[in-house]
């Protein structure tokens, strides 16, 4: 697999916020198998490639960005950002109510181990869709 | 508790500094590893200075920009104006779900809905365990740091929450509090920064309840210290990533950038609480990333117990100071400069603790 060195840096820091990581030329087919109960698909507007913050829009799907047990993003190869200040004003330009996650929920709240699925997902997934060429 | 409690009380000292052993390395990686937010971390400073020049102009656009979008907005004086103005929106015999907020706990604000006859849940999982408790956040952003995980099991009973480990209380929690969101009349929040251009609202978290308990009530109120307004996203967004990146938590799980919605009625209520006047107008550039906190030899004996009625620590004894009284805890300080070091924004805490401390010498 060939792919371009901003979408390692973006693979690498997903995995280190504990998003697991999918890479496919062909999402619809991947996802297919999410489409069960306690899954919950959203499409991403842009990410970041330095610290893995995905960008989403529209309020029903913020609503499920915490309400799901398991998060399942769809990202395209395109709209990965050098920075998070080119990621976000590229989701702004293309959607109303924009809001960001980054990885499963969590808290450290006792005695500072962490604990994931605190109140929103306990499983984010990225399902990353890059070009023919590319895989 | 006094603060000579607080010292004999090794938990508390225990919790601080099992918190600055995992925290402090992992600010020091954020760093090195973007280094980018030094640079912002200098225009966030820039830029809230010119807010705080010309507080009248910015907060008039600010008040505006709401209005053009439908939301109803306020402007409070201190701290009894946004309580009556709070108590008026919920009413009586709600479901309140609140975020984490300091500028709630400034106000005090959940005693008082509570004596309307309203239900009202701190969302945050320390937080909760302090109301439960009865007691003050520890630490801004971790307020439950001096408890145990058997402690926290015995806290948890109280509402019916039985579990062995992190984990399973944890998942208690999370199941009890789905039912209160799914129910919830009024959610309530705090702001980590307000943009004047857009009039959208950020807020960074960890656990998912800020997103839950903003967006499933059909009314929504936003508590805004006027300090945290600022010119537009790009800023807003520079600031909270700072204070998750300073905090140590980088990055944050969840960037909620609230705005008015058709599904929802939402109230923004300013306030000021001593802020305009204040002599003590540097410390109006703090994000709140609390590292003057957890990195300050005095807190780590004391915790929050050094300082007023809401902020403790160094931070807290000047931000105690503006919204409360002018506290002679500040004699407790050593003037190390520790905070002052490490501060994104250089807040020059011992400076103004000097002069605080020549104030109160000269009142006397
Ligand atoms: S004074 Fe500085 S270090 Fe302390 S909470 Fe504020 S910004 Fe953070």
């Amino acid at each position: 697999m060939v792919l371009k060195s901003e979408l390692f840096e973006l693979i690498g820091s997903l995995r280190n916020n504990n998003v697991e990581v999918i890479i496919t030329n062909n999402a619809e087919k991947e996802i297919e198998k999410f489409k069960m109960d306690g899954f919950k698909i959203t499409r991403a507007l842009s990410a970041d490639k330095r610290t893995g913050i995905i960008f989403m829009g529209g309020f029903e799907n913020k609503k499920i960005s915490a309400l799901a047990e398991h998060h399942v993003i769809i990202l395209s190869e395109r709209d990965v950002k050098e920075d998070v200040i080119s990621a976000y004003e590229h989701a702004i330009s293309n959607s109303e109510c924009v809001f960001a996650s980054s990885g499963p929920s969590k808290t450290a709240d006792i005695e500072g181990k962490t604990v994931f699925g605190m109140h929103g997902p306990r499983k984010v997934t990225l399902v990353l869709e890059v070009k023919n060429e590319d895989l | 508790m006094k603060i000579y409690e607080a010292l004999e009380n090794k938990s508390i000292r225990d919790g601080i500094l099992r918190t600055v052993r995992n925290l402090s390395y992992q600010v020091d990686k954020n760093l090195q590893k973007h280094p980018y937010l030094v640079e912002y971390a200098e225009e966030v400073r820039n830029a809230k200075k010119e807010i705080i020049a010309n507080f009248d102009f910015w907060i008039e656009k600010a008040m505006g920009i709401l209005q053009s979008k439908g939301v109803e907005v306020f402007y409070a004086n201190d701290a009894n104006e946004a309580i009556k103005v709070v108590k008026e929106i919920v009413g009586s015999k709600k479901i309140v779900v609140k975020a984490k907020s300091m500028v709630s706990e400034e106000i005090d604000l959940r005693k008082y809905l509570e004596r309307m006859g309203n239900e009202v849940w701190e969302t945050d999982l320390g937080e909760l365990i302090i109301q439960l408790k009865k007691e003050k956040p520890m630490h801004s952003v971790l307020p439950a740091l001096h408890y145990s995980e058997a402690q926290v099991a015995e806290i948890l009973k109280k509402i019916g929450i039985n579990g062995r480990n992190a984990e399973e209380l944890a998942e208690g929690v999370r199941d009890f509090m789905r039912k209160k969101f799914m129910s919830a009349n009024v959610g309530i929040s705090g702001c980590n920064a307000f943009s004047v251009d857009s009039g959208r609202i950020f807020l960074i978290e960890n656990e998912g309840n800020i997103r839950l308990a903003t967006s499933l009530p059909r009314k929504y109120i936003a508590l805004v210290g006027i300090e945290k307004i600022l010119q537009n996203d790009r800023l807003a967004l520079k600031s909270v990533l700072l204070q998750s990146a300073f905090f140590g938590t980088f990055p944050p799980t969840y960037i909620n950038i609230n705005e008015k919605i058709e599904q929802q009625e939402m109230f923004v209520i300013f306030l000021d609480n001593g802020r305009k006047s204040t002599e003590f107008k540097e410390q109006l550039l703090c994000i709140r990333c609390g590292r003057c906190q957890l990195e300050c030899p005095i807190f780590q004996n004391f915790g929050n117990i050094w300082g007023g009625s809401a902020y403790g620590g160094p931070m807290g004894i000047i931000w105690t100071a503006i919204t409360e009284k002018k506290s002679e805890l500040c004699f407790l300080s050593t003037l190390c400069g520790k905070c002052r070091e490490i501060c994104p924004m250089k807040i020059d805490i011992p400076e103004m603790i000097r002069e605080l401390r020549r104030s109160i010498i000269m009142r006397k």
